[in-house]
């Protein structure tokens, strides 16, 4: 069988994640990653095929093309037959971090690695004779378990927008290849509109999209578009002390980029598995120096843009500045946290939380940076608002994205390889059976199927008849 | 009705044994009942009128893109539409020239009455063959108890009932037929032959269902009545192998001397006769209930359905050597006469052009063909197997290929034998007989290049590679002409070998070769195949830089040439089909209940249990199985087998 991989630890957030791959010469594919450190055995000068059946090593995994290390990991083999599958299988065990996990399956995708089926681990192992025959009964409820899981998140708002657009650039290309077709099937017809150039075009247009939706969701939604938290609140409401601690919670991937022309810190991290920028504002209250108006304006669109505002309120701020300051922030954003816990309680808090309420803000909290006090509550602010605005859990963006991804990679690999066909003047029967090949894959996530689709698009365009 | 039953009916009596009765000789027909006459089995085929055997009711033309490919495979197989058409054809053409070589196909116009007659000759000298004029009504067949049937004969109008083993029937568009001519509409056949009265209703008596297509042909003119000096030319070429594998392995080459054909636009004329008269039009006044081809529209259809299109190309061809008749194509119509007339005169050329035959639709019944096995067998009937038309297809090649496939399993089921399928990867025959079996079709069924996936496999070329050892196995084809195409593709090989080894340094006369078709010198020695793989080299350039080259005839030079300059693509089309192979060859059992598999989805569970798909791969291309049921469908496969084996 050809190799295969899925992340196999169970959705959401964890401390570690484990990915499985499962396949003829998986090692071999996999060792361009996999940089062996220290086996059990204590080898330092090992390569990831020289492991032998159940030996770990420690390892970094790193993306080949660019040499980037994406995680340090532990990388177990199973030798087949003695595996779970019955094949030669490799288990990555790496940190929990969505970004990560998405990282890892996208190399290993690239490494001729596919992505898995619904249920085909088990499968595959059942088909090796490796689960009891009685079992077949669970396994192929497994199957129609995943695969509705799978149908049911790319139904999803998200899934359905990209499939929305990757239909709509098949669209394109069954133009170009019915133009194609058309001249092939009906050569004595004179009734050819578009001419090679116009087909060249339509070609490149489409393999220019695929390759920009195969970057953003193959890196993964969130690592491109990480989700923005403004940090908001009057001067001296904690914003810094919280920023530094956020800072320092945050492991290794943490990078501070430097005030932009905003006049703002953002601190990119990965909170709760959650790619995030923070962004750190001036505070906010009516001035009249002309320099500080300028920086709450800035703090004002920064929350415009956020995704989850943090607004602060320190234990002297009053019911009065918090009146005024709030006004026009996105009340479904919105999410309240009383600083410095440890001092004590600011005196109108329940006059705030109920007005907070009735407009109808739904989130606050008391908190503790010295203390350390229910801190973790940024953790869930972050997960909830990431959950609600993906309407996904993070297993199926990691799943659904890699297969996707790497789809659109194929089909685009295979687009460019059409063009060059054109330039350099092959058949065009032969430019075609490749356009065909890139719309199998793209086929598999929009559900068209080439050659119904092909002569519906060459009769409904074309003009054609005895 | 059984034999028994037919044989009570007054004035019945039994006219002959066979062991298969073929209905219908059209091209379909023809290639069905010499398939099982040359497999030893004693067939008669029955005609509706015996001048009119292989007629040609609309183009005058054999071949074409996919259909040229088609008739090159049934002559693989064994069968005689391509020798025949050698025989017929007054002009040849290899279209598609420039567009690579899966796509060349070869198109021949054909002396119309001539071909009629020359099949009918080779049929009358087959041996085992019988061929009787005669009007079939009644397929006979006995009860299974269990709404399946088993054919065991036929009766004919005269109430002569003929047992056979087998029956074929290939009713083309004969089957309770009426013509329409605007308000002209006529119980009859297509050229006004008699039509097929009461078979469509015994058909059905076994709940074969039942649909109804339509389609349509062109006015015919007096070629001395048409201006030629205002239309294109088109003249036939000789550079062109003749369809049949067995003549071009003679060296058997096309006439010298061919007739051409010309083309027309229509004028602003010709649409304002047709939009002033549409409200006489049947396809758009309801008369024609029939479902129309979209690849074959009628001239009024093209002007209403492409707007934006002010013209529409006309082709006018011979009808044969012995006959001033020219067919237009592109011409169609089902409106009446008289806007007929106005309509052929408006076109260039053509003013004064005298009119012989009117342009006609025809509605016809069919069976629905998903209601077939992949050997053309009915799921309802067995040993009942049906051709042509009459499973929803179109067309003169599409009709004799499914012909071909049906008398071979005619005669495999008489002789016990498994059937023969012939599958997407082998044929274009393949993909027809899988689309139409497999999805069925709601228009007439045209084969077009594009619906084959591995096309860059499947040329008109290597049809014999692909079918002719099928066809030597069912006995098709002689030892003879066997021994010769193994001859022919060792050669190829061991051509393509020696190119593979032959290096040839960088001398200045391969240089002028090189610049010749726009390539350059490489710095070092290099193969003779890896110079072929560029662009624009042929084999026939490295000629002169290849003195050891072998005497070796045209076709396998071109096909030589063909496999090493497509090698890499050629390669990854094998890849797939060897995955398409695999869910191929996993067989379903045809006692499989879906309602016990659990894991499929409703629709999944509910379209397996009506099409019964004979393996995983054609379930896979059923409309509404999707990835996971095909998953859910093997592990349950495997766990029947009882036991893991990969």
């Amino acid at each position: 069988m050809e190799p295969f991989c899925a992340l196999s630890t169970p959705a959401g957030v964890s401390g570690i994640a484990v990915i499985r791959a499962s396949g003829e010469g998986v090692s071999l594919k996999a060792s361009k990653a996999l940089k062996i450190l220290r086996t059990t055995g204590d080898r330092t000068e090992a390569a990831l095929t020289d492991l032998k059946g159940y030996e770990s090593a420690y390892a970094r995994f790193i993306d080949p093309s660019d040499n980037r290390t994406i995680d340090d990991v532990v990388v177990t083999f199973f030798e087949g037959p003695h595996s779970y599958t019955g094949e030669d299988m490799i288990e990555i065990s790496c940190h929990g971090g969505q970004a990560v996990r998405q990282e890892i399956l996208r190399v290993l995708n690239e490494l001729g690695i596919r992505p898995a089926e619904p249920g085909e681990f088990t499968k595959t192992a059942f088909i090796n004779g490796k689960l009891d025959l009685t079992e077949a009964e669970a396994v192929m409820n497994v199957i129609s378990a995943d695969s509705s899981r799978a149908l049911e998140a790319s139904n999803s708002q998200l899934m359905g927008s990209l499939k929305l657009k990757i239909s709509e650039a098949e669209d394109m290309l069954y133009k170009a290849l019915s133009s194609i077709e058309m001249m092939i099937e009906f050569p004595e017809h004179d009734d050819t509109p578009e001419n090679t150039k116009t087909v060249e075009d339509m070609i490149e247009g489409v393999k220019d999209l695929f390759d920009s939706l195969a970057r953003s969701y193959g890196r993964g939604r969130l690592l491109t578009e990480r989700m923005k938290v403004a940090i908001l609140g009057l001067p001296n409401s904690g914003k810094s002390t919280l920023l530094n601690f956020l800072a320092g919670y945050s492991r290794a991937i943490v990078t501070d980029v430097p005030g932009t022309t905003r006049d703002m810190l953002e601190y990119n991290t990965e909170i709760e598995g959650v790619p995030v920028t923070f962004v750190d504002t001036a505070g906010i209250r009516e001035t009249d120096d002309e320099i500080e108006a300028m920086g709450v304006k800035l703090a004002r669109i920064a929350a415009s843009e956020a995704d989850l505002i943090l607004y602060l309120i320190a234990p002297e701020t009053s019911y009065g500045d918090v009146t005024s300051t709030i006004e026009g922030l996105e009340p479904s954003k919105l999410k309240v946290i009383f600083t410095k816990s440890d001092i004590g309680d600011n005196p109108s808090k329940d006059e705030i939380v109920n007005m907070l309420k009735e407009r109808g803000v739904d989130g606050t909290a008391s908190i503790s940076v010295k203390a350390d006090a229910n801190t973790d509550i940024i953790g869930r602010f972050v997960k909830d608002t990431y959950e609600k605005a993906g309407g996904l859990n993070a297993s199926d963006i990691t799943v659904l994205g890699a297969r996707h991804a790497e789809l659109l990679r194929s089909a685009s690999g295979k687009l460019s390889e059409a063009l060059g066909i054109i330039r350099d003047g092959i058949g065009v029967d032969v430019c075609s059976q490749v356009i065909r090949s890139a719309l199998d894959d793209s086929g598999q996530i929009t559900g068209r199927v080439v050659s119904d689709e092909l002569v519906e698009t060459i009769f409904s365009r074309f003009c054609i008849g005895k | 009705m059984n034999i028994e039953e037919a044989l009570k009916i007054d004035n019945a009596y039994l006219a002959g044994e066979y062991d298969v009765a073929v209905v219908g000789a059209g091209h379909a027909g023809c290639e069905a009942a010499h398939a099982c006459a040359a497999m030893g089995l004693r067939t008669i085929l029955f005609t509706l009128h015996l001048d009119s055997l292989a007629n040609l009711p609309c183009n005058p033309s054999i071949g074409g893109t996919a259909k040229g490919q088609i008739v090159r495979e049934v002559d693989a197989l064994g069968g005689i539409m391509g020798k025949v058409a050698d025989d017929c054809l007054i002009q040849m053409r290899m279209l598609n020239r420039t567009k690579g070589p899966a796509v060349h196909s070869p198109r021949a116009q054909m002396d119309r009455s001539k071909y009629s007659v020359m099949m009918k000759k080779f049929l009358e000298d087959t041996e085992n063959l019988d061929i009787r004029q005669g009007h079939v009504t009644a397929l006979l067949a006995s009860d299974n108890g269990d709404g399946t049937y088993k054919a065991t004969g036929v009766m004919t109008e005269s109430k002569a009932v003929y047992s056979a083993k087998a029956v074929v029937i290939c009713s083309g568009t004969y089957m309770e037929a009426r013509t329409i001519r605007g308000e002209v509409i006529m119980e009859s056949g297509p050229d006004g032959l008699p039509r097929s009265v009461g078979l469509s209703e015994s058909l059905s008596g076994y709940n074969i269902p039942i649909l109804r297509f339509k389609t349509g042909t062109p006015v015919r003119v007096n070629a001395n009545s048409v201006d030629f000096s205002v239309m294109e030319v088109q003249e036939g070429e000789h550079d062109v192998p003749p369809f049949s594998f067995e003549n071009e392995m003679n060296g058997r080459g096309v006439p010298e001397e061919q007739t051409p054909c010309y083309s027309v636009w229509t004028t602003p004329e010709t649409r304002e006769v047709i939009f002033d008269n549409m409200d006489r039009s049947p396809l758009y006044s309801g008369v024609i209930k029939g479902t129309g081809p979209r690849y074959c529209p009628s001239i009024e259809d093209k002007f209403v359905k492409f707007k934006d299109k002010t013209r529409h190309q006309i082709f006018v061809e011979p009808m044969g050597s012995n006959t001033r008749e020219m067919y237009l194509q592109g011409f169609s119509t089902s409106l009446p006469e008289d806007v007929q007339v106005r309509m052929v005169h408006s076109l260039p050329g053509l003013g004064k052009a005298v009119i012989q035959r009117s342009a006609y639709a025809i509605e016809y019944d069919l069976i629905e063909p998903t209601t077939l096995k992949r050997s053309l067998e009915s799921k309802i009937v067995s040993g009942l197997f049906t051709a042509g038309q009459i499973n929803g297809s179109s067309g003169y090649e599409e009709a004799a290929g499914q012909g071909i496939v049906a008398g071979i399993n005619a005669g495999r089921y008489v002789q016990g034998r498994d059937a023969v399928i012939i599958d997407r990867s082998q044929g274009y025959i393949g993909v027809l007989v899988d689309d139409l079996v497999t999805k069925g079709t709601n228009e007439p069924y045209r084969m077009m290049t594009s619906r084959a996936e591995y096309r860059l496999f499947l040329r008109y070329d290597n049809a014999d590679m692909r079918l002719t050892p099928v066809g030597h196995e069912v006995g098709l084809i002689s030892d003879e002409r066997y021994e010769a195409f193994v001859r022919k593709y060792d050669a190829i090989r061991s051509e393509r070998e020696r190119l593979g080894r032959t290096y040839v340094g960088p001398t200045l006369e391969l240089e002028k070769i090189l610049i010749s078709a726009g390539s350059t010198l490489p710095p070092s020695g290099i193969s003779l195949a890896e110079l072929l793989r560029r662009p624009d080299v042929t084999y026939e350039m490295l000629a002169p830089i290849d003195p050891k080259r072998p005497e070796l005839t045209r076709d396998i030079c071109k096909e030589v040439e063909t496999d090493i300059k497509y090698e890499g693509y050629l390669k990854l089309e094998e890849e797939k089909i060897k995955k398409f192979i695999k869910l191929e060859k996993k067989a379903i059992p045809s006692d499989t209940d879906y309602s016990k598999i659990t894991g499929l989805r409703l629709e999944a569970r509910q379209k397996l249990d009506r099409m019964k798909p004979e393996s995983v791969g054609q379930a896979s291309r059923i409309s509404g199985v999707s990835p996971a049921d095909i998953s859910v469908l093997l592990v349950y496969l495997e766990s029947i087998k009882g036991g893991a084996d990969v």
